[in-house]
């Protein structure tokens, strides 16, 4: 072999061992949880994180999903889950829907001021949740919604708004304008256009703005925190009371057993959908 | 106000059939959750109902929620009948706000106020008037032990705190803890009181706490307390930084520690873990604390209401909790002492019994407790100074003495009486109906069309009206009012600016942004982009790699901060590996020290995001030209040359974007630093994000947070618009 191959040999080693070294620090965090999810109370005690369970046990998972403790309750994880599940559903169908219908009326209908909309939308996705926390509680109990599921359903699609319009409306930008504009010579009007010409066309995009929704509001704290109210408090909020409360010993074991019942959902959904998950992350992240 | 109305329709409906005869409804908040607390609740409620009205029920999960739970009804104009409050300054603050309702005539006729402890009579009267009922006192400062510990090693409890600094290393030597504590606020004030009481006396502890001397604060006496507390941060156990008192409690009741220093609603816990006082457990006063009782109460107090029905209702309430006989029997399960001093003593709980003897040594013994002393402004600027004196070893007691005495120094003037009472149902955002609908008229006389589309606009716009860009401009201009708990519309100017940049706890979050943010913006651009190239070499299993890379960003913050406060502890974590390889002083306890614990935010920040730059920045490079790459080569250019002097500036619009986005996120941190350190130790790794949500949901103070969040949002806005900018330019171009 010719010095020029070596090197080139070299080369290509270095980079898949330099790759493998990254991939390693960005497993390591899943491996550790999942190895000691499955470990027994008496082995989390006494040994690191890093090492494998000697007698796995799918104790801790029953106990983190069934009778782990936050507080006075001891109804285990699925309390949250459920409550999640609850709030996930009708969020993430109502956020969809008024994104993807303001993104159309911002894409081929000639509506003044659309332009300003958009710039304002856009300023709208930057604005840190704080600065409009205590005015929208405010409003929310003047509308006797504060601290329920309609309250944390309403927030969600409110504060979603700004993301998904934008996503729709690049997406039916991109659109051929001669779809609308021969729907219309043939009578159809906005909302015949939308359901009959547009949606057909927007499976991709519907998969995608629901993937990015569904992982954005599943794995929110700070309005679930903040709007849910005490009967409908979500996964994370209940994983972070369970965790930063210890009685005495901390249960390792169920803890991470519950943080990984909490990351499934999103999990779940980034292997089996890994395209559309990467594409809604980084059109939801890039915005515009 | 629908509510009133259905209300008033039951009342009289019902009256229709037996005439005055229809139940005075009280709908009282309070955040007694716990087993001892909700039965003594109980005692309340039956009187009430007893007594011909109805009681209903408001329970919340901690005073904060309760709180901001009560000021919305009360600013919304559906004030509750009867509500618990912090008690002390709090309380007057309330009353300044013009909400309570004074109490005078119920109070003379039970004769309340004569038979209260001065503190407390003190704490209930604001310009005059009554305003409050107490309805129990506790001491805060008791020792509990576990009679078990001190019979085995064959001890006595300490009676001052030389004797437990002196047996502090014997228990520890034996294998248990020798101080129960928890690093959080609330036992921050505990044993701080404990100590100045009993470590520099009661003439100190009044100095301090009643005349807010800051002499007193600086002086010798208080930096031997504060070397004394230094001291103990030798005696707790590893769990201690941020658990929750009932917890601390715990390693007591199950004789992993010696004692606790803790108020006498300690004895409720005992109970309720089935352990019998004299047999398992004991109290006594802190040590030093013979002659000292550090006083709390629980206080209710009774909002302004319109309708007269409502006002009856109050009026009961406050008699049936005013009742010396109902204090008694509330007390004896609630585990603490009657505020009116001509209630019996009779059959409570025999800790309690302890401090009631002390109270009955006159008004010398009697010491106010943080809330009875401080607003809670000043109190939580010195439970920020005592967690980070305690978790920063490095922190002299003088020093910590000095920054106490600058405290107590702006004490009198930091907090902020609104000047105005407060508007309720104020409107965020006052509406202009004659200009809109004239422009929609305009509207459609021109664009006949468009209808449909502007109708379906209707809820965007309204959304970003409305809850973006009204919230917006409400914070902003609250930011620049005298808005303490509830929001006041008078401009102020920039107090609250001048106040915020003051704070230190701010200035630790705010300067912890930047740190936390360059390190992650460089961290994540550079292993995303580095990743990027690295899979752009037409590598093997490229899938695969892809796969790992980006399922971070699948996980939240909050599981995301968990997993790295796990890996990151050192009783756990890495460290805990290295040593379990033979290095057995081996250190990585970042995460537990105050100079360090931001840094540790870095790792999960990179491990996070470097995935959606890395994703971001292989599309970018993917669709660089190919002519380009076999130019290189023709030209002999080495590869890496060739992305950094080429390829990488080709894209530095999307690098731009990469690193907005790493920005933003940085200024809107707050599950991650939630999760991972909560903050601490002490507010060493506060984040403005957090510092908001702190100061607007738990402080109740919103004027400071809307400054604070008003600095979150211009930074966002420094970031953003010279990026905007240069987008819409390079797209119009």
């Amino acid at each position: 072999m010719t010095t020029v191959q070596w090197r080139q040999r070299v080369g290509r080693i270095g980079l898949y061992a330099l790759i493998a070294w990254i991939c390693l620090f960005f497993s390591i965090p899943l491996l550790v949880v999942i190895a000691t999810s499955f470990k027994t109370s008496a082995e989390v005690r006494t040994f690191s994180i890093f090492t494998l369970p000697a007698s796995p046990s799918i104790a801790s998972w029953v106990k983190a999903w069934a009778h782990a403790c936050t507080g006075l309750k001891c109804g285990g994880i699925r309390v949250g889950f459920w409550n999640s599940v609850r709030i996930l559903i009708p969020s993430v169908i109502l956020s969809v829907s008024v994104g993807a219908v303001t993104g159309y009326a911002l894409s081929h209908w000639r509506v003044r001021g659309a332009n300003m909309i958009m710039l304002l939308l856009l300023l709208c996705a930057f604005i840190p949740y704080q600065v409009i926390l205590y005015p929208l509680v405010k409003m929310e109990s003047t509308a006797s919604i504060y601290g329920s599921l309609a309250g944390i359903i309403t927030v969600h699609t409110v504060l979603g708004l700004p993301v998904m319009a934008l996503l729709f409306r690049n997406f039916y930008v991109g659109l051929p304008e001669e779809l609308v504009k021969a729907a219309r010579i043939d009578g159809a009007g906005f909302w015949r256009i939308f359901a009959f010409v547009m949606l057909p066309l927007s499976v991709n995009i519907l998969i995608v703005a629901t993937i990015l929704q569904t992982t954005g509001i599943w794995n929110d704290y700070l309005l679930g925190l903040i709007f849910a109210g005490r009967d409908n408090v979500p996964m994370t909020v209940q994983l972070n009371m369970l965790s930063t409360t210890s009685t005495g010993e901390i249960e390792y074991n169920v803890n991470t057993a519950a943080a990984l019942l909490t990351a499934l959902p999103p999990l779940l959904i980034y292997f089996l959908s890994g395209r559309y998950f990467v594409r809604g992350i980084t059109a939801g992240a890039v915005k515009g | 106000m629908s509510r009133n109305i259905m209300l008033a329709a039951a009342i009289a409906s019902v009256s229709l059939g037996v005439p005055q005869a229809f139940a005075q409804k009280a709908d009282v908040m309070h955040w007694w959750t716990s087993g001892g607390e909700s039965r003594a609740v109980k005692v309340f409620a039956d009187e009430y109902n007893k007594r011909g009205g109805t009681w209903v029920d408001d329970p919340s999960i901690g005073p904060q929620a309760e709180h901001a739970a009560a000021l919305n009804r009360i600013a919304g104009g559906d004030p509750p009948t009867g509500l618990m409050w912090n008690a002390g300054v709090a309380v007057q603050q309330l009353a300044e706000q013009g909400v309570l309702r004074p109490l005078d005539d119920l109070a003379k006729q039970d004769n309340l106020v004569a038979n209260l402890p001065p503190l407390l009579a003190k704490s209930i009267t604001y310009d005059g008037h009554v305003i409050a009922v107490p309805v129990d006192i506790g001491g805060a400062n008791y020792i509990y032990y576990s009679l078990k510990v001190f019979h085995d090693l064959n001890m006595e409890p300490p009676k001052t705190w030389d004797e437990f600094l002196a047996m502090a290393p014997k228990i520890k030597a034996a294998g248990y803890i020798p101080l129960a504590y928890g690093a959080n606020a609330q036992q921050e004030d505990w044993l701080f009181s404990a100590l100045v009481a009993g470590v520099g006396g009661t003439d100190l502890y009044r100095k301090v706490f009643v005349d807010h001397d800051p002499k007193a604060a600086a002086s010798p006496e208080m930096e031997h307390v504060l070397s004394v507390m230094g001291q103990l941060r030798q005696y707790v156990d590893a769990g201690s930084p941020n658990r929750k008192w009932n917890d601390t409690l715990a390693l007591v009741e199950t004789n992993k520690a010696a004692l606790m220093v803790v108020g006498d609603w300690a004895s409720a816990d005992f109970a309720s873990a089935h352990l019998a006082f004299g047999k398992d457990f004991s109290c006594q006063m802190a040590p030093g604390n013979q002659n000292a009782y550090v006083m709390t109460e629980d206080v209710f107090v009774f909002p302004k209401a319109n309708k007269p029905e409502q006002v009856q209702a109050g009026d009961k309430l406050a008699t049936v909790m005013m009742d010396p006989a109902v204090q008694t029997a509330f007390n004896r399960i609630k585990g603490s002492l009657p505020a009116r001093q001509d209630a019996s003593t009779e059959g409570l709980d025999p800790c309690a019994q302890i401090g009631a003897k002390i109270i009955a040594g006159g008004p010398a013994n009697q010491l106010p407790n943080f809330a009875l002393a401080f607003s809670p402004d000043t109190e939580g600027q010195i439970e920020d100074l005592l967690g980070s004196y305690w978790a920063t070893p490095s922190m002299t007691p003088a020093e910590a003495a000095k920054r106490l005495s600058t405290i107590l120094a702006g004490a009198s003037s930091s907090h902020m009486p609104a000047p105005v009472p407060v508007q309720l149902e104020a409107p965020l955002v006052s509406p202009q109906p004659d200009r809109a609908s004239e422009r929609r008229r305009v509207g459609r006389a021109y664009r006949v069309r468009g209808k449909a589309a502007r109708f379906a606009l209707i809820p965007a716009v309204a959304i970003m009206a409305f809850c973006f860009y009204g919230s917006m401009f409400w914070t902003v201009y609250i930011s620049m009012t005298r808005s303490f708990l509830l929001p006041v519309y008078k401009f102020a100017g920039a107090a609250q600016y001048v106040r915020l940049f003051a704070t230190p706890r701010w200035q630790v979050a705010y300067t912890n942004m930047f740190v936390f943010g360059v390190l992650d913006i460089i961290g994540t651009l550079g292993l995303g982009i580095l990743l990027a190239v690295l899979l752009d070499r037409s590598v093997r299993f490229e899938g695969i790699f892809r796969t790992i890379l980006l399922y971070p960003l699948s996980i939240s913050f909050i599981v995301t901060g968990l997993t790295w406060q796990w890996i990151l502890s050192p009783t756990i974590g890495v460290q805990q590996l290295v040593r379990s390889w033979g290095w057995t002083d081996f250190r990585f306890d970042w995460i537990t020290q105050p100079e360090t614990a931001i840094y540790t935010l870095v790792f999960a920040g990179i491990w996070h995001q470097s995935g959606l730059i890395m994703a971001i920045m292989l599309a970018g490079l993917r669709g660089v030209d190919r002519e380009i790459w076999r130019a290189a080569r023709v030209e002999g250019i080495p590869v890496w040359r060739t992305y950094v002097n080429i390829v990488l500036p080709m894209l530095r619009p999307l690098v731009v974007t990469c690193l907005v986005l790493v920005a933003i996120a940085v200024v809107r941190s707050y599950d991650l630093v939630v999760a991972m350190t909560n903050g601490g130790p002490g507010f060493a790794s506060d984040l403005p994000g957090k510092f908001v949500v702190d100061f607007e949901f738990e402080r109740a103070n919103i004027g400071q947070a809307s400054a604070a969040a008003t600095v979150m949002l211009a930074s966002v806005l420094v970031i953003v618009a010279p990026y905007l900018y240069y987008e819409l330019a390079r797209k119009n171009r």
